[in-house]
């Protein structure tokens, strides 16, 4: 009997001491979760001509000028009280499953001057200025879309909604010296709120 | 001495049944109200390998058409140097066409509130698996990322932020949309 109780109390130390250390690292166990959600959003139209420049003849971009992604005119400012949908050139087609923050991005310009963004909103030589709006929000609410690390220009747009938003963009303050073409790629990115 | 001995083998009964591990779903076969489960760290609760958007729809998926990815955030628990956490972005390709995508770490622009944006050497840390996938009209795909810490690298701060970014590239256009999984990283207390 002593013998079989000697082997049973044997055969719980063996099970037992690899259990301990399996414990204790519970404690510090890496949690990884990943928040069911889906992010899907979709922009039209993917263009903006500035000033039309691309689509009717004689038209240019000027230095030192304000222009703005507005179907009511491309020098017409919007409504500085509350943009409204008429003065909004795009839309965002939101059918992410929750709420989401928009960013607009505006990089450095590549070909013709060059131009480059601030960052600060403002023009200055060689650099533009840039800035995004959404419908309904006040001028003091329109937000500089910088080449990297802009805020984000709307915050927590409800699941499945829609909105509609511009590009306001100042061009750079000195005279144009190459005549030739610049191109830059806008992106408005969408992330969980 | 008996009584004894009883007591010793029903205490051993009970250690070993404790010890059979539970049953848990992995893989393809997921019903239709699956829900994506946490996980320890090391567990993908998704395959890391292409299927067809007939197979699995997800709750609450947006229609076929459209191009979405999931999920919106990853949170990370209890994080330390040397430690590896991982978890599949899903993207699906909702083009009337063969798509590809540029899957990659992305500094973000902004972070949550008591959050940091990640050092300049937190890019190292972050493997994606197929960082260039090419999807078909209407696939789903899971891409693995994997956020590595070297042992004794030094953690940005206690709580710090990274995106993933998912871009199709086959969009056209000078005004573009990219789509961003937040990464959110609580260190363990030191």
């Amino acid at each position: 009997m002593r013998k079989l109780l000697v082997a049973i109390v044997l055969a719980l130390a063996l099970i037992i001491v690899p259990v301990v250390p399996a414990l204790a690292a519970t404690e510090q166990e890496v949690t990884v979760t990943g928040v069911p959600a889906f992010i899907a959003i979709s922009n039209a139209p993917a263009t903006w001509d500035i000033n039309d420049v691309d689509g009717a003849t004689g038209k240019t971009i000027a230095p030192d000028t304000l222009y703005y992604s507005n179907p009511e005119g491309d020098t017409t400012i919007p409504t500085v009280g509350g943009a409204v949908d008429g003065e909004c050139r795009f839309t965002i087609t939101n059918t992410s499953t929750v709420p989401i923050d928009l960013t607009v991005l505006f990089p450095d310009h590549t070909g013709g001057d060059a131009s480059t963004n601030s960052e600060t909103g403002e023009n200055g030589a060689t650099t533009f200025g840039a800035k995004s709006y959404f419908s309904g929000q006040i001028e003091a609410a329109w937000v500089v879309a910088k080449d990297t690390g802009s805020a984000a220009g709307l915050e927590d747009l409800a699941a499945t909604t829609n909105i509609k938003w511009g590009l306001i963009y100042e061009s750079q303050s000195d005279a144009w010296t190459s005549g030739d073409a610049m191109t830059s790629t806008v992106t408005i990115t969408a992330t969980a709120a | 001495m008996k009584k004894l001995t009883v007591i010793l083998v029903v205490i051993s009964l009970l250690i070993l049944v404790g010890c059979i591990p539970s049953y848990e779903p992995n893989g393809l076969d997921l019903p239709d109200n699956y829900e994506v489960p946490e996980t320890n760290g090391t567990d993908i609760p998704i395959a890391a390998t292409p299927t067809p958007a007939s197979n699995v729809v997800l709750p609450g998926e947006p229609p076929s058409n459209i191009t979405w990815m999931s999920p919106g955030k990853v949170l990370i628990g209890n994080f330390y140097p040397g430690a590896r956490a991982e978890y599949p972005v899903t993207i699906h390709n909702g083009n009337d066409w063969e798509a590809s995508f540029n899957v990659t770490y992305r500094y973000p622009d902004h972070v949550g509130e008591g959050y940091t944006k990640p050092s300049i050497e937190t890019q190292d840390w972050v493997i994606i698996a197929d960082p260039t996938p090419i999807l078909v009209s209407g696939e789903t795909r899971n891409i693995l990322v994997v956020l590595a810490m070297p042992e004794g690298a030094t953690s940005p701060s206690s709580k710090w932020e990274f995106w993933v970014s998912v871009v199709d590239t086959t969009q056209e256009g000078s005004v573009t949309t990219e789509l961003c999984c937040r990464w959110i990283v609580d260190m363990r207390p030191s």
